[in-house]
């Protein structure tokens, strides 16, 4: 498969052309005629990002005839798998697959890309006060201002919601609920006033996971306890002592997070639960808040043999270097652990 | 009819534009504008082949203006009333033809006629236009009111204005 010469890039509306052809017939313009009613229908997942919701691009008819065009777009770099089916008339079906090398948004040399397909918005001007749980109602908007009501469901739920103070000290998952009319609610309680990130990982129907992100200011004193992000490759926490493998963290391409999991008495940790259908989720933002990651665990029988010596491996990517906050979540015993992590990528 | 399996090959292939392969953002090499895709009713791209470059154009107009700016055989995709089914323009040595394929070769396509009749370009992609036979034409006529069909000769003539 070829590229284009100037390759593809995360955050932008691609529609990236294919053709089909009957090598049966030739075409003295084209080499082989184009077949012109393939009934051509896409695919786009990770393979690296198990459990991402599947992104099923429209596809249109282009100039020539068995030209197509598909209409895509890559929330994040990384190597993507589109699979192309065909039903064509009065032939049998044909799959194929193709890898693509999506590089990430910071690295497109033309400047900024256009707005993005969505965006997340906190409708009803939220006053939130410290302490106090305030409900919050959140749309997700196509560009032109339509609120998105098909989700496809991610993880068993159709919204994952990252809500967290701006120093990153404090930090929540939650899941809101959904509306007949397309938003999601929930009440929130904020610990302190301040500043707040909030990131909604969304599927709208067959068009990919979107992480959306928007901030909100909550009222009240501020909390004292700011603490500067110092690199920290282990945590401890509801039993669960774990620790990020050693090793740099390179920027633009993927990298396994490698995961060791003890108990208090150094014994491997061999029996987490599934939650939100994965054995976990790791949550990664940079400092300033400008990327965020959201990982789950591979999975298969090497990734399981893995499991049961207390070792769990993600895999991320990082669009830009600097020194980013994750939070890794477990489940055990029917309770979630929430372990932070702090580390560099240059 | 013949099964198309399993000779069937499915070829997969970012196609060559000028700036990126972005058909729907990528500007009318010639006027800027946004090349318009195809409906549901009509096609509407125009694509320029030379060699193996595809170039896509936002009317008949800009492709054939632009066309100068090859040197060589080439031809062009315009689109048609007729979905899937553009007409063909040839221009090899020099020499411009409306031809057809006809099994393995391009044989001479007779009785095409062509609509330029837009005032302000943003109405390019609608009013420059072509068409397999004169009927075809006469159907599109309400969009174009006061349009006469043109020859290949005459919208090349316009087209080199």
């Amino acid at each position: 498969m070829r590229v284009p010469d100037a390759g593809l890039y995360a955050g932008e509306t691609v529609d990236v052309e294919f053709r089909v052809s009957d090598t049966t017939r030739k075409d003295p313009i084209e080499g082989l005629a184009g077949v012109e009613d393939a009934n051509p229908a896409a695919t786009v997942t990770m393979p690296e990002m198990p459990g991402m919701p599947v992104q099923r691009p429209s596809i249109h008819r282009e100039g020539v005839p068995g030209d197509y065009g598909l209409e895509l777009f890559f929330p994040h770099g990384g190597t993507y798998k589109i699979g192309v089916r065909l039903a064509p008339t009065g032939g049998k079906p044909a799959y194929a697959a193709f890898n693509v090398e999506v590089k990430d948004a910071d690295a497109r040399p033309e400047g900024k890309a256009a707005a993005p397909p969505y965006r997340v918005e906190l409708l009803g001007s939220p006053n939130p006060s410290a302490g106090k749980a305030t409900p919050l109602r959140i749309a997700i908007r196509e560009r032109n201002g339509t609120i998105v009501r098909r989700f496809d469901i991610a993880h068993t739920k159709p919204m994952h919601l990252m809500v967290m103070s701006k120093d990153l000290s404090w930090f929540v998952h939650e899941h809101p609920a959904p509306q007949p009319d397309g938003t999601f609610t929930i009440d929130q309680t904020f610990p302190a006033g301040g500043d707040y990130r909030i990131f909604a990982d969304v599927a709208p129907k067959d068009k990919g996971s979107q992480v959306l992100g928007t901030s909100l200011r909550v009222g009240g004193p501020m909390s004292n306890r700011v603490v500067p992000l110092k690199p920290s490759r282990r945590a401890t926490s509801g039993g669960i002592v774990a620790t990020l493998a050693d090793g740099p963290l390179p920027v633009g391409r993927s990298v396994p997070l490698a995961f060791r999991l003890h108990d208090t008495q150094g014994r491997p940790v061999t029996d987490l639960q599934p939650y939100l259908g994965a054995n976990g989720h790791l949550m990664i933002v940079l400092q300033d808040g400008s990327a965020f990651v959201h990982s789950h665990p591979a999975d298969g029988a090497a990734a399981q043999a893995r499991l049961q010596k207390g070792e769990v491996d993600f895999n991320a990517r990082f669009p830009r270097a600097g020194t980013y906050k994750a939070w890794a979540q477990f489940q055990r015993r029917g309770q979630v652990v929430t372990l932070p992590f702090v580390f560099r990528v240059d | 009819m013949r099964s198309l399996f399993p000779t069937l090959a499915l070829i997969v292939s970012s196609l060559v534009l000028p700036a990126r392969a972005l058909a729907h953002e990528v500007p009318c090499p010639l006027c800027g504008l946004k090349v318009a895709q195809a409906t549901k009713s009509q096609d509407n791209e125009v694509v320029l082949r030379f060699g193996k470059k595809r170039i896509e154009y936002r009317c008949v107009y800009c492709a054939l203006a632009d066309a100068k700016k090859y040197d060589g055989d080439l031809f062009v995709y315009a689109p048609s009333e007729t979905k899937g089914k553009p007409v063909i323009l040839s221009r090899a040595a020099g020499k411009w033809s409306v031809v057809k394929v006809d099994g393995e070769k391009l044989v001479p396509e007779e009785g095409a006629v062509f609509l330029n009749a837009f005032d302000s370009h943003k109405e390019c992609a609608a009013l420059s236009r072509a068409f397999h036979t004169q009927a075809g034409f006469e159907a599109y006529k309400p969009k174009a009111k006061g349009a006469r069909p043109l020859t290949l000769d005459e919208l090349l003539a316009k087209a080199a204005g």
